[in-house]
């Protein structure tokens, strides 16, 4: 029940459903829709499908930034990043009441100031170096670490995570983790689903012992 | 048969060397059924005092139940988790989070309460740098939340990113008061439940209410002595006696008190805790009033195991009364 993942961009709308909801069999339990090339015309029935989808198996439904699309689809949320509209700015958007908001933080300050601004919940990353994110630095464990000391909140950890280092990420204290290319780009999303999350989960009991 | 010395409760004492627990209890004229038996620091079960065998050089601690109560048989429990003390303590409005920490070491809480939205309106800071959430059982609140559907998306983010199981459902009702909304509360609370979470919701002082939440399958119901952030303490006693008397699981009292005799008060007519925030925070000295309350709500659920006096309308003299010239 720790698992978020996120939608590449690569796929059409029925390509796209079909791996979210392999991923979804598998163990999701917060999915991002996220097409930077889609266009919205697109983009808006596939957000209804995964609508349907996610609620089928009790699972969250986020839009990347566009806060139209999120009430729209009756999505739960909207993730922005930092160049985004303002948290508050989208929380007082008519039809927005009741949805979350989580905000992409890559430093201590930002995540510090997205709580502050009233985020419901945080990402830290890039963790390791990513294609999704070229150009941006990875910020290591070691922020994730910093950031699980200070949380009031769910945070999850995202950015090039995959089965063979999410132990790591887990170790420095992140509860949920984010990916894409790990499930979404996998040749069998569910069964990539199912082995990050066990591992997620038997990390997770490892270090409460 | 030869004697041999045990430690028991702490001082040597002779005993017949192979003597079961069950025999010892009754040369001590100790009823089984009224201690719990430590022997070489580990409880034993009753069912099996016949057959333990106490051999020199054994530790015994027999402890006593004391009006109904025990260590033991005295747990606060809620959803299933024991939880080592019966205040709730709070994590907002305070000056610092140097304070806050000096507060949680003072006060030695199990379960703390987190709002999953806390917007930062006083100028303070919202993140909990220097405190390590892992030591407690963390309690997020659904504050923000204006509607059912609200409440219940942070509860599922809650649990969907790791975060808690628990959620205090808190639909805030009415911006001034902010009183919960209890359409929307119980609406929350029934679906939450459904979904699996342990629900705690925060809900007004009315009786019924808190009926219809603990019928939807509240795991503990929290009505307020007084509205949130006001100390103005326990404006309905007969309803939280009322609510306790009819709701089977933990009620807990939340939002309102000022000082610690009202904690104990609740504790002491039957409420299982109390959640205390503004209390302890706005206080002239935040660690302190924490330590009191913590106190408070230990006395109190003592008197309440104590079982009260009668209360009678006429009046009986303490003193004796016979031989005193008139």
């Amino acid at each position: 029940m720790r698992l978020y993942v996120i939608t590449g961009d690569r796929g059409d709308e029925l390509e796209t459903a079909r791996i979210v909801e392999a991923a979804l069999d598998g163990g999701a339990t917060i999915i991002q829709l996220r097409k930077k090339s889609m266009p919205m015309v697109e983009q808006y029935p596939l957000a209804t499908a995964l609508r349907t989808l996610t609620l089928a198996h009790e699972a969250l439904l986020i839009i990347n930034d566009h806060a139209d699309l999120a009430i729209a689809a009756d999505a739960d949320g909207v993730h922005l990043g930092q160049d985004d509209l303002p948290p508050d700015a989208v929380r007082a958007l008519p039809g927005f009441e009741g949805r979350l908001i989580g905000r992409s933080t890559h430093s201590l300050g930002q995540a510090q100031l997205a709580m502050n601004e009233g985020a419901d919940y945080i990402a830290v990353g890039p963790v390791y170096p990513t294609p999704t994110k070229e150009g941006r630095a990875a910020v290591g464990t070691a922020l994730v670490s910093r950031v699980a000391g200070i949380v009031d909140r769910p945070f999850v950890a995202v950015g090039g995570i995959d089965h063979d280092n999410a132990a790591a990420v887990v170790e420095a204290g992140a509860h949920a983790i984010a990916v894409v290319r790990a499930v979404y780009d996998a040749v069998d999303p569910a069964e990539a689903a199912r082995r990050l999350h066990e591992l997620i989960v038997t990390r997770l009991e490892v270090a409460r012992r | 048969m030869t004697d041999v010395t045990v430690t028991l409760n702490g001082k040597p004492r002779r005993v017949v060397e192979g003597v079961s627990l069950l025999d010892l209890l009754e040369q001590l004229d100790v009823q089984p059924s009224r201690v719990v038996v430590e022997h070489n620091r580990e409880i034993r079960r009753r069912d099996d005092f016949a057959k333990t065998v106490v051999r020199a050089g054994d530790e015994l601690e027999l402890v006593y139940f004391v009006g109904g109560g025990s260590p033991t048989d005295d747990a606060f429990v809620v959803g299933g988790r024991p939880l080592r003390s019966r205040l709730i303590h709070g994590t907002g409005k305070y000056a610092s989070n140097e304070v806050l920490a000096h507060c949680l070491t003072a006060a030695q809480p199990d379960m703390i309460t987190v709002a999953i939205r806390r917007l930062n309106l006083e100028g303070g800071r919202s993140e909990l740098e220097g405190i390590d959430l892992r030591r407690y059982t963390l309690l997020p609140n659904t504050a923000g939340a204006t509607t059912a559907d609200g409440a219940i998306r942070l509860a599922r983010l809650a649990r969907a990113a790791g975060f808690s199981d628990f959620i205090k459902v808190e639909v805030v009702g009415d911006e001034d008061t902010l009183l919960p909304d209890p359409q929307a509360t119980l609406e929350a609370t029934r679906q939450l439940v459904k979904e699996g979470f342990i629900v705690m919701p925060y809900t007004s002082d009315d009786v019924v209410q808190a009926i219809r939440l603990y019928e939807a399958g509240a795991a503990a119901v929290m009505p307020g002595a007084a509205p949130i952030g006001t100390t103005l303490g326990l404006q309905n006693l007969l309803n939280l006696e009322l609510i306790v008397s009819k709701v089977k699981v933990p009620v807990i009292v939340d939002a309102g008190l000022g000082v610690p005799s009202e904690a104990a008060r609740c504790l002491e007519l039957g409420a299982a805790g109390v959640l205390v925030n503004t209390a302890i925070a706005r206080a002239k000295n935040p660690p302190e009033m924490a330590r009191a309350f913590a106190e408070a709500v230990v006395a109190g659920r003592r008197a309440f195991n104590a079982g009260r006096a009668h209360i009678g309308v006429k009046a009986v003299a303490s003193s004796p009364v016979e031989g005193i010239p008139v």
